[in-house]
């Protein structure tokens, strides 16, 4: 990397950090100096800063301390969002591939998809109980509908005459296949994995209406329940890093394993 | 250039005003459920086949518009739940009691008491009937417990399976006779519950009944109804339930292992204000016309004819089917407090109870527990009891 495209990237890195801090320092002139709401309804960041350091060691008023919650959640999302990966990645690549396959399940997916995870809550109970693989399970079926459908769109993408040119060098399908079509929908499938890793937990909450006693999800609705909107804010916060930070390892796994990935 | 960056600078400061301007609390707003003002609920209800709920309907608000006084009347916005504890409020507006004394109910229904609770914080509520929530409702919104005003207790209880070990021993402390289980048969257990509720607290005290605690079993959070679809699929020993949902188990499988009534527990539902209406001075006599009416409610609701109708009629507005046959035992086992009631029983020993459960589990701290103490008052209640004695009692 040239001097000028490292200090550019350094400029970009920075430009990030101040809008983090400007985000930061609204909230708390919004709160703590302008007083514009009452902090029953919207407490300071210094307030969720301050909860969320009680509660790394304290089990009021929710049975566990934050970092049980979050190791329940994780082994929640991620599960889930491994599952939605394996399942949903091949299932979009051989759909797209194969058109019989993708004839006999497209429909099929189709109608689930349209189906929030939280409509499966009744279903789930029933089928697979309250334990964490019928959690998980919901977090899944968020999750794998991302990874479908950009598999499946990276893979019709594939340009044509890159297949020529296989075929041209005599390359079988399946060759064709692993050679061409899956390493040029490569920005796609990861981009699905993005997505499917935002929706994994954006699903958590629903999944731990499902009997929790523990979990980020579990954190919040109980913080409704008692009005501790400074729990409520905690257990956003604390997804969101999570969120994050699981992000920026795909986003390594993306530049390191894709070709022309920045 | 300078044109579109003056332009860009005005539309973000716009923005920003209306943004701010949003974060204020207006009055009017949004609510979590059904927003439909409690005439138009009464007009809707009746829409079906209750012709004598119409004429009396009619009939009530004939002679409130006839005994309306001249001045404008105050409106109070009241927060309801779709459950028994609130028909006095749809009972009021029917009968166009509150028109009569001077005031105007605008009902609005919530799905459950958080609800309530984010409402009042937002200031969009002025008098609410609440359940244990209502105590949060005092320790973090500053609302004034005005009265207790219903025996909601049975029907809460837990559900266990009629072959489970627990199911083998009843009464192995003295003192709760018709309590199933012994430590040895429940240490280990798991619970379905809907957490922070009165289920925690009637949970804890079955626990202590067999000198066991929290730490021995493991409660799961979950709310009354799924906790029936996972408990008969299997699911859990204990299963927490009310009223109308305890009566879909089927008593030959399940029994009810401990209940708020053999644990001898009073858990009675609450009327609260927020504090911004209890200490405007100028709805002050409004507030007291509508304790008064409720204390007359429950007199009207002596009749279980009455009572019946009025809470078919309310499950019907709120969209909830029932055999009015099978509910009725659930309806006519959670009384109102009457004036009798009111002027001898300790009506504020359950809300006190849930107050002391709750600092002790740790949801509220010990100096919330005191604020929910001093947001206590029965000042209102006196004045309704007397204005009732004076009005009614003749």
């Amino acid at each position: 990397m040239t001097k000028q495209k490292k200090l550019f990237a350094f400029r970009m890195k920075i430009i990030s950090i101040c809008a983090l801090f400007g985000f930061f320092l609204f909230w708390y002139l919004v709160t703590d100096v302008w007083k514009l709401a009452p902090e029953t309804l919207l407490p300071s960041p210094l307030k969720a800063l301050e909860t969320g350091i009680t509660k790394w060691s304290v089990k009021k008023p929710d049975g566990s301390t934050l970092p049980q919650h979050i190791f329940a959640s994780l082994r929640v999302s991620l599960l889930g969002f491994c599952f939605g990966a394996v399942i949903g990645v091949p299932l979009g690549i051989m759909m797209a591939w194969w058109e019989k396959a993708d004839m006999c399940l497209k429909p099929v997916f189709d109608f689930v998809r349209t189906i929030p995870p939280i409509a499966w809550i009744p279903i789930m109970i029933i089928l697979l109980g309250i334990g964490v693989v019928a959690k998980a399970s919901i977090v899944f079926l968020s999750a794998f509908i991302p990874c479908v459908v950009n598999s499946y769109t990276g893979i019709k993408s594939t340009k044509k005459v890159h297949i020529w040119v296989g075929q041209t060098f005599g390359a079988s399908k399946t060759r064709l296949l692993f050679k061409v079509a899956i390493p040029s929908a490569l920005p796609y499938i990861f981009t699905g994995l993005k997505v499917s890793l935002n929706s994994s937990w954006g699903s958590l909450v629903a999944a731990e209406m499902l009997g929790s006693d523990s979990g980020l999800g579990y954190m919040i609705q109980l913080g409704r329940l008692l009005c501790r909107a400074d729990l409520i804010i905690v257990g956003m916060v604390v997804i969101g890093i999570m969120g994050t930070i699981l992000s920026a390892i795909l986003d390594f796994m993306e530049m390191k394993l894709v070709k022309g990935a920045v | 250039m300078k044109k579109k960056k003056m332009v860009a600078v005005v539309l973000s400061l716009t923005l920003m005003v209306f943004v701010l301007a949003g974060c204020g609390s207006s009055g009017a707003g949004g609510a979590e459920s059904s927003q439909v003002p409690a005439q138009e609920q009464a007009a809707d209800a009746s829409a079906g086949n209750k012709e004598d709920d119409k004429a009396e309907q009619a009939e009530g608000a004939e002679m409130a518009a006839a005994d309306a006084p001249s001045e404008e009347l105050v409106t109070i916005r009241v927060s309801t739940l779709a459950q028994q504890l609130s028909i006095p409020m749809h009972y009021i507006s029917k009968m166009g009691w509150d028109v009569e004394n001077g005031f105007k109910l605008e009902i609005t229904t919530f799905a459950q008491g958080s609800g309530i609770n984010e409402a009042l914080g937002s200031g969009l509520v002025d008098v609410f009937t609440i359940g244990a929530a209502g105590v949060s409702s005092c320790s973090v919104y500053d609302a004034v417990y005005l009265f207790s005003h219903c025996d909601s207790g049975a029907g809460q209880q837990f559900m266990i399976r009629a072959d489970s070990e627990m199911a083998a021993e009843k009464g192995f402390n003295p003192d709760y006779p018709e309590v199933y289980g012994t430590p040895d048969s429940v240490k280990g257990k798991s619970f379905l519950l809907p957490m922070g509720t009165a289920s925690q607290i009637l949970t804890d005290m079955y626990l202590e009944a067999l000198g066991l605690s929290e730490d021995d079993v493991t409660l799961i959070n979950m709310d009354n109804m799924p906790a029936y679809q996972a408990f008969v699929s299997g699911q859990s020993d204990f299963a927490s339930t009310c009223y109308p949902v305890a009566d879909n188990y089927d008593p030959e499988q399940y029994l009810a292992a401990f209940s708020m009534t053999n644990l001898n527990c009073p858990y009675y539902d609450n009327i609260l204000c927020s504090r911004e209406f209890y200490e405007d001075e100028s709805k002050h006599d409004a507030l007291v016309a509508l304790c008064e009416q409720l204390i007359r409610v429950a007199d009207a609701f002596k009749d279980d004819k009455v009572l019946m109708d009025t809470m078919v009629e309310w499950y019907d507005i709120n969209g909830q089917e029932c055999n009015p046959d099978e509910i009725e035992h659930q309806v006519l086992e959670r009384p109102f407090f009457t004036y009798d009631d009111l002027t001898t029983i300790d009506s504020t020993a359950s809300f006190k109870m849930i107050a002391d459960f709750y600092a002790i589990v740790g949801n509220i701290s010990d100096e919330d527990l005191e604020k929910v103490y001093k947001n206590m008052d029965d000042t209102v209640l006196k004045e309704a009891l007397e204005a009732y004695a004076a009005d009614y009692m003749k």
